[in-house]
């Protein structure tokens, strides 16, 4: 068993809670196996509960750091429910490339969409803040963009109250047609709020 | 103490001083304090694939100071060798940037098609002295620029120890021709969660490897020191870098913090304090 087997072993094991749970129960899915000898398994069991299973908790914290910083406000709804949520949907799913925590969060939204915990996002305005967040992750990711949306009300501000101070306000203010626009990978995002200049409070 | 310095290049590299990691959050205040700051070290991840917006204010970034790129995912420790793609664009960085030196760890990153997230510790043994060895050669290839290779914190106590930590980081240095990027932080908890003195540690690295450091506060979580750079520094770390600076002749020192950012007097506060640890041992003026 060589350096290589050892940190493909290593890596599954900070990544995937169903390789941790293979290797504590030694023989439950095939897909798990790490491929190591009896003599490896016994090493690596010797500090999985400690050192091995620390690391991994460290490493989904780390990745939720980065995607409360791409969803602020859809983080902020969450509250406390928000670690259990993020720790289901990344125990077994690890991220690519130079972008992964856009990408990330991108994912974590996709499966907070389709969860729904709490019917949360029945609610118009904390679905308009997923919306709002996720339409800005994906034109981020995107080569070229073009999406107009419409909220009913003022989303940034609201999304930047939600963010700052986790209490929700009162979804309120002048509605708005929301653009992006991404000409290629070589240009930044560019984004334009149009609201009606008169609107009765 | 006169130092004889391993190789010419190492040797030869300009004295930058003490200055900070460069943080978007940050931006405005960093631009406004340009005298406070000797040099700036940039993530190299943070720069990849940008948009010409991002390269023209990189570049503007560059005629107000020295910029050190330091990477996060060459994972130089994969004995599946080098993400390669990650070292072309980091080429691409470092010949833009033009920096004395570049930066990277004494981790790795990925291995078996999954990328970790986090640098990861190897075990102190032949092969991963070779692994190292043989994707330091190949990054040296692509990039001349000096590298200086960072140590990590040791999250995971793995089984396949063959010898001290010290032994690992004097032989890999030496074959490899690379300097040190000690950080004290890192060293600091270390030797709290294993156990051992860091002074002790520190005398058998050569001094004249000792290129740069790193700090920032670290922070106690159920009863360990983790490093998630987003604490104030303690005196212990000052109290360190001071025998650091008293042993070797540091070339530059990073402040190192990513989050829970103070008011930015605290950190040019930091800044000033290791800049006199190093007048005090006259490394710089």
């Amino acid at each position: 068993m060589g350096l290589k087997e050892q940190q493909a072993a290593l890596a599954k094991l900070y990544t995937s809670k169903s390789s941790r749970e293979h290797l504590e129960n030694s023989g439950s899915k095939e897909e798990d196996s790490l491929e190591l000898s009896q003599a490896e398994q016994v090493k690596l069991n010797s500090i999985l509960e400690g050192d091995i299973t620390s690391f991994a908790i460290s490493l989904l914290r780390k990745r939720l750091g980065q995607v409360k910083n791409m969803l602020p406000g859809t983080c902020a709804l969450l509250a406390e429910n928000l670690w259990n949520l993020f720790e289901s949907y990344a125990a077994n799913q690890s991220t690519y490339g130079v972008k992964r925590h856009l990408t990330d969060a991108r994912n974590f939204a996709h499966y907070l969409a389709q969860k729904n915990p709490n019917r949360i996002f029945n609610v118009k305005a904390h679905k308009a803040v997923l919306k709002y967040e996720q339409t800005w992750i994906n034109s981020e990711l995107s080569i070229q963009f073009l999406k107009v949306r419409s909220f009913k009300h003022d989303i940034s501000n609201y999304t930047a109250w939600l963010a700052k101070r986790g209490t929700t306000p009162i979804y309120s203010g002048k509605p708005r047609v929301c653009i992006w626009f991404r000409i290629s990978r070589r240009y930044r995002v560019l984004y334009w709020e149009l609201f009606p200049r008169f609107w009765p409070k | 103490m006169a130092q004889t310095f391993a190789t010419p290049a190492l040797g030869s590299l300009p004295i930058l001083g003490v200055g900070m990691g460069y943080r978007d959050p940050l931006r405005n205040e960093i631009l406004q304090h340009p005298d406070e700051i000797d040099f700036l070290e940039i993530t190299a991840d943070h720069f990849l694939q940008s948009s010409n917006p991002r390269w023209l204010f990189l570049d503007d970034l560059r005629s107000r100071h020295t910029l050190i790129p330091h990477g996060l995912n060459l994972s130089l420790g994969s004995a599946e060798g080098l993400n390669r793609e990650y070292l072309n664009e980091l080429a691409d960085l470092v010949h833009r940037v033009k920096p004395p030196w570049w930066s990277e760890h004494i981790a790795f990153t990925k291995a078996g098609g999954i990328e970790i997230g986090h640098l990861s510790p190897l075990p102190f043994n032949r092969e991963s002295i070779e692994t190292f060895c043989d994707n330091i050669f190949e990054a040296q290839d692509r990039i001349e620029t000096p590298l200086i290779l960072e140590n990590i914190t040791q999250t995971v106590d793995l089984p396949w120890h063959e010898m001290e930590e010290s032994k690992f980081l004097g032989e890999l240095l030496d074959r490899t021709g690379c300097g040190l990027l000690l950080d004290v932080t890192n060293l600091f908890i270390n030797s709290k969660n294993h156990g051992y003195d860091p002074i002790e540690f520190l005398k058998t690295v050569p001094a004249e490897r000792i290129i740069q450091l790193h700090f920032v506060g670290g922070m106690m979580k159920e009863g360990k020191w983790i490093d998630n750079h987003s604490q104030n520094t303690q005196d212990d770390i000052f109290q360190l870098i001071d025998s650091v600076l008293r042993y070797a002749s540091v070339k530059g020192v990073i402040l190192e913090r990513d989050a829970n950012f103070p008011p930015f007097t605290t950190i040019t506060e930091e800044l000033e304090r290791a800049r006199d640890l190093g007048r005090k041992y006259e490394r710089w003026a």
